[in-house]
Protein backbone atom coordinates (compact mmCIF):
# COMPACT_ATOMS: atom_id res chain seq x y z
CA UNK A 1 0.00 0.00 0.00
CA UNK A 2 1.25 3.78 -1.10
CA UNK A 3 1.58 6.11 1.49
CA UNK A 4 -0.73 7.98 -0.77
CA UNK A 5 -3.42 5.60 -1.06
CA UNK A 6 -3.20 5.20 3.34
CA UNK A 7 -3.31 9.05 3.84
CA UNK A 8 -6.59 8.69 1.60
CA UNK A 9 -8.39 5.91 3.44
CA UNK A 10 -7.26 7.95 6.31
CA UNK A 11 -9.45 11.10 5.08
CA UNK A 12 -12.23 9.31 4.46
CA UNK A 13 -12.10 7.79 8.28
CA UNK A 14 -11.70 11.21 9.78
CA UNK A 15 -13.95 13.41 8.07
CA UNK A 16 -17.18 12.68 9.73
CA UNK A 17 -15.44 14.04 13.29
CA UNK A 18 -13.64 16.88 11.05
CA UNK A 19 -15.39 20.23 13.08
CA UNK A 20 -12.73 22.81 11.76
CA UNK A 21 -13.74 21.56 8.08
CA UNK A 22 -10.49 24.00 6.18
CA UNK A 23 -8.57 21.46 7.94
CA UNK A 24 -9.52 19.10 5.19
CA UNK A 25 -8.46 21.16 2.24
CA UNK A 26 -4.55 20.37 2.59
CA UNK A 27 -4.32 17.01 4.59
CA UNK A 28 -1.13 16.01 4.71
CA UNK A 29 0.89 13.67 7.26
CA UNK A 30 1.74 17.28 9.28
CA UNK A 31 -2.07 17.87 9.69
CA UNK A 32 -2.99 17.15 13.54
CA UNK A 33 -6.46 16.02 14.40
CA UNK A 34 -6.91 18.46 17.42
CA UNK A 35 -5.15 21.38 16.28
CA UNK A 36 -5.96 21.42 12.46
CA UNK A 37 -8.92 19.60 12.09
CA UNK A 38 -10.42 20.23 15.52
CA UNK A 39 -11.10 16.48 16.03
CA UNK A 40 -12.98 16.24 19.85
CA UNK A 41 -10.56 14.08 21.72
CA UNK A 42 -13.59 11.52 22.50
CA UNK A 43 -13.60 11.22 19.02
CA UNK A 44 -10.21 10.64 18.27
CA UNK A 45 -11.21 6.91 20.11
CA UNK A 46 -13.58 6.66 16.86
CA UNK A 47 -10.55 7.19 14.76
CA UNK A 48 -8.48 4.79 16.45
CA UNK A 49 -10.74 2.22 16.26
CA UNK A 50 -12.31 3.14 12.38
CA UNK A 51 -8.43 2.46 11.33
CA UNK A 52 -8.46 -0.89 13.31
CA UNK A 53 -11.73 -1.92 10.84
CA UNK A 54 -10.41 -0.28 7.98
CA UNK A 55 -6.92 -1.95 8.02
CA UNK A 56 -7.72 -4.66 9.98
CA UNK A 57 -5.31 -4.27 12.77
CA UNK A 58 -4.82 -3.57 15.73
CA UNK A 59 -3.53 -0.35 17.93
CA UNK A 60 -2.45 -1.12 21.43
CA UNK A 61 -2.33 1.63 23.59
CA UNK A 62 1.32 2.46 23.69
CA UNK A 63 1.06 3.12 19.66
CA UNK A 64 -2.51 5.10 20.27
CA UNK A 65 -0.23 7.77 22.46
CA UNK A 66 1.47 8.90 19.46
CA UNK A 67 -1.22 9.25 17.33
CA UNK A 68 -1.70 13.13 16.92
CA UNK A 69 -1.18 13.90 13.41
CA UNK A 70 -1.86 12.03 9.98
CA UNK A 71 2.10 10.84 9.71
CA UNK A 72 1.89 9.76 13.24
CA UNK A 73 -1.46 7.27 11.88
CA UNK A 74 0.64 6.64 8.78
CA UNK A 75 3.47 5.33 10.44
CA UNK A 76 1.52 3.17 12.78
CA UNK A 77 -0.25 1.58 10.52
CA UNK A 78 2.65 0.62 7.88
CA UNK A 79 4.47 -0.90 11.28
CA UNK A 80 1.51 -3.09 11.85
CA UNK A 81 0.75 -3.90 8.37
CA UNK A 82 4.61 -5.38 8.12
CA UNK B 1 -1.29 22.62 38.60
CA UNK B 2 -4.91 22.94 37.34
CA UNK B 3 -6.35 21.06 34.84
CA UNK B 4 -9.90 21.24 33.63
CA UNK B 5 -12.59 19.62 31.52
CA UNK B 6 -16.24 20.50 30.82
CA UNK B 7 -18.89 17.79 28.92
CA UNK B 8 -22.17 19.39 27.05
CA UNK B 9 -24.40 16.10 28.23
CA UNK B 10 -26.66 16.63 25.34
CA UNK B 11 -23.66 16.90 22.65
CA UNK B 12 -21.59 14.93 23.93
CA UNK B 13 -24.91 12.18 23.45
CA UNK B 14 -24.63 13.18 20.24
CA UNK B 15 -21.11 12.86 19.01
CA UNK B 16 -20.59 10.01 20.90
CA UNK B 17 -21.53 5.91 21.30
CA UNK B 18 -20.15 4.97 24.35
CA UNK B 19 -21.39 1.56 23.82
CA UNK B 20 -19.40 1.25 21.02
CA UNK B 21 -17.88 -2.24 21.05
CA UNK B 22 -13.80 -1.83 21.96
CA UNK B 23 -14.33 1.82 22.73
CA UNK B 24 -14.15 1.76 26.72
CA UNK B 25 -11.48 -0.80 26.28
CA UNK B 26 -9.23 2.35 25.02
CA UNK B 27 -10.15 4.36 27.27
CA UNK B 28 -10.80 2.76 30.89
CA UNK B 29 -8.83 0.04 32.87
CA UNK B 30 -11.60 -3.26 34.28
CA UNK B 31 -12.44 -1.90 37.32
CA UNK B 32 -13.49 1.57 35.60
CA UNK B 33 -15.67 -0.56 32.94
CA UNK B 34 -17.09 -2.22 35.45
CA UNK B 35 -18.07 0.51 37.74
CA UNK B 36 -19.88 2.27 34.40
CA UNK B 37 -21.93 -1.09 33.91
CA UNK B 38 -22.62 -0.78 37.22
CA UNK B 39 -24.07 2.62 37.14
CA UNK B 40 -27.47 3.65 37.24
CA UNK B 41 -26.69 6.45 34.70
CA UNK B 42 -23.98 5.07 32.22
CA UNK B 43 -23.63 7.76 30.42
CA UNK B 44 -22.91 10.31 33.40
CA UNK B 45 -20.30 7.68 34.89
CA UNK B 46 -18.55 7.30 31.64
CA UNK B 47 -18.63 11.48 30.84
CA UNK B 48 -17.20 11.69 34.64
CA UNK B 49 -14.43 9.28 34.10
CA UNK B 50 -13.72 10.72 30.92
CA UNK B 51 -13.67 14.39 32.33
CA UNK B 52 -11.51 13.13 35.24
CA UNK B 53 -9.16 11.84 32.82
CA UNK B 54 -9.31 14.95 30.99
CA UNK B 55 -8.28 17.17 32.89
CA UNK B 56 -5.72 15.31 35.40
CA UNK B 57 -4.23 14.84 32.30
CA UNK B 58 -3.78 18.87 31.40
CA UNK B 59 -2.49 19.26 34.89
CA UNK B 60 0.15 16.86 34.67
CA UNK B 61 1.32 18.32 31.18
CA UNK B 62 1.12 21.31 32.41
CA UNK B 63 3.01 20.20 35.75
CA UNK B 64 6.21 18.49 34.29
CA UNK B 65 6.24 20.19 30.75
CA UNK B 66 5.25 16.71 29.29
CA UNK B 67 5.08 16.90 25.36
CA UNK B 68 1.50 15.72 24.16
CA UNK B 69 0.29 12.44 23.73
CA UNK B 70 -3.12 10.37 23.82
CA UNK B 71 -3.57 7.40 26.49
CA UNK B 72 -6.68 8.17 28.83
CA UNK B 73 -6.20 4.52 30.16
CA UNK B 74 -2.64 5.04 31.80
CA UNK B 75 -4.86 8.15 34.27
CA UNK B 76 -6.39 5.81 36.68
CA UNK B 77 -9.61 6.94 38.57
CA UNK B 78 -9.84 5.69 41.99
CA UNK B 79 -12.06 6.49 44.73
CA UNK B 80 -10.98 7.56 47.96
CA UNK B 81 -13.03 8.74 50.58
CA UNK B 82 -16.77 9.92 51.15
CA UNK B 83 -17.25 13.82 52.48
CA UNK B 84 -20.46 14.27 53.15
CA UNK B 85 -22.48 12.07 50.96
CA UNK B 86 -20.41 13.14 48.12
CA UNK B 87 -17.46 10.09 46.53
CA UNK B 88 -14.05 11.73 46.76
CA UNK B 89 -12.14 10.53 43.59
CA UNK B 90 -8.38 11.00 42.60
CA UNK B 91 -6.59 10.36 39.47
CA UNK B 92 -3.28 8.53 39.76
CA UNK B 93 -0.68 8.57 37.11
CA UNK B 94 2.94 7.64 36.88
CA UNK B 95 2.99 7.86 41.03
CA UNK B 96 1.52 11.11 40.89
CA UNK B 97 -1.79 11.99 42.61
CA UNK B 98 -4.46 14.36 41.61
CA UNK B 99 -7.20 15.35 43.50
CA UNK B 100 -10.27 15.51 41.58
CA UNK B 101 -13.34 18.38 42.41
CA UNK B 102 -16.48 17.97 39.89
CA UNK B 103 -20.02 19.64 39.38
CA UNK B 104 -22.50 17.52 37.79
CA UNK B 105 -25.96 19.12 36.39
CA UNK B 106 -28.64 17.62 34.57
CA UNK B 107 -26.86 19.09 31.30
CA UNK B 108 -23.23 19.61 31.81
CA UNK B 109 -20.18 17.25 33.77
CA UNK B 110 -17.11 19.52 34.96
CA UNK B 111 -14.68 18.19 36.46
CA UNK B 112 -10.74 19.66 37.98
CA UNK B 113 -7.69 18.25 38.67
CA UNK B 114 -5.55 19.66 41.53
CA UNK B 115 -2.37 18.71 42.18
CA UNK B 116 -1.56 19.05 46.27
CA UNK B 117 0.31 22.14 46.17
CA UNK B 118 -2.83 23.68 45.08
CA UNK B 119 -4.77 24.91 48.09
CA UNK B 120 -7.63 27.33 46.97
CA UNK B 121 -9.14 28.04 43.81
CA UNK B 122 -11.93 29.93 42.01
CA UNK B 123 -14.42 28.52 38.88
CA UNK B 124 -16.68 30.31 36.63
CA UNK B 125 -18.96 28.79 34.42
CA UNK B 126 -21.13 30.02 31.04
CA UNK B 127 -23.75 28.81 29.30
CA UNK B 128 -23.09 31.33 26.34
CA UNK B 129 -20.75 31.92 24.00
CA UNK B 130 -17.85 34.00 25.71
CA UNK B 131 -14.19 35.00 24.76
CA UNK B 132 -12.70 32.61 27.31
CA UNK B 133 -9.52 33.54 27.58
CA UNK B 134 -10.82 37.46 28.26
CA UNK B 135 -12.78 36.41 30.63
CA UNK B 136 -10.23 34.54 32.24
CA UNK B 137 -7.92 37.72 32.08
CA UNK B 138 -10.36 39.75 33.50
CA UNK B 139 -11.02 37.47 36.55
CA UNK B 140 -7.39 37.20 37.22
CA UNK B 141 -6.85 40.45 36.88
CA UNK B 142 -9.26 41.26 39.22
CA UNK B 143 -8.78 39.04 42.21
CA UNK B 144 -5.15 39.44 42.37
CA UNK B 145 -5.19 43.47 41.59
CA UNK B 146 -3.28 43.88 38.67
CA UNK B 147 -4.00 46.00 35.52
CA UNK B 148 -5.88 44.18 32.99
CA UNK B 149 -4.06 45.79 29.94
CA UNK B 150 -0.97 43.66 30.99
CA UNK B 151 -2.28 40.49 31.69
CA UNK B 152 -1.80 38.05 28.81
CA UNK B 153 -1.59 34.40 27.95
CA UNK B 154 0.95 33.22 25.74
CA UNK B 155 1.51 29.77 24.90
CA UNK B 156 4.82 28.04 25.23
CA UNK B 157 6.69 25.49 22.89
CA UNK B 158 4.61 22.51 23.84
CA UNK B 159 1.50 25.00 23.54
CA UNK B 160 0.73 24.69 27.08
CA UNK B 161 -1.21 28.26 27.66
CA UNK B 162 0.52 30.35 30.96
CA UNK B 163 -0.17 33.72 32.10
CA UNK B 164 2.07 36.96 31.53
CA UNK B 165 2.16 40.28 32.95
CA UNK B 166 4.09 43.00 30.45
CA UNK B 167 6.90 40.23 29.98
CA UNK B 168 7.18 38.54 33.18
CA UNK B 169 5.63 35.14 33.94
CA UNK B 170 2.96 35.76 36.73
CA UNK B 171 2.85 31.94 38.00
CA UNK B 172 -0.68 31.06 38.87
CA UNK B 173 -2.08 27.73 37.72
CA UNK B 174 -5.19 27.69 35.60
CA UNK B 175 -7.49 26.14 32.93
CA UNK B 176 -9.92 26.85 30.66
CA UNK B 177 -12.53 24.44 29.06
CA UNK B 178 -15.24 24.57 26.46
CA UNK B 179 -17.56 22.20 24.83
CA UNK B 180 -21.04 22.50 23.31
CA UNK B 181 -23.26 25.14 25.08
CA UNK B 182 -20.75 25.34 28.07
CA UNK B 183 -17.53 26.77 29.32
CA UNK B 184 -15.56 27.08 32.50
CA UNK B 185 -12.72 28.62 34.08
CA UNK B 186 -10.47 27.56 36.84
CA UNK B 187 -7.58 29.02 39.22
CA UNK B 188 -5.45 28.75 41.36
CA UNK B 189 -6.13 32.00 44.38
CA UNK B 190 -3.11 30.58 46.98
Amino acid sequence: MTDTEIIERLKKIVTPYVQRKEGLENFNKKTDFLNDLKINSANLVDVVLDVEDEFDIEIDNESMEGMLTVGDAKQIILRKLE
Amino acid sequence: MIGNDIVDLRLAALESNIYRPRLQGKIFSEEEQEVIRRAKNQENQFWLFWAMKEAAYKAHQRRFGLRRKFNPKIFECVFTSLEKSTLQYSVFVEGYEYFIRSQISAEFIHCFALSPAVKENKIQFFNKKVNLRKRLISAVAKHFNLPVEEVKIYKDNYSIPQLIQGIQSINIPFSLSHHGRFSAIVFAVN
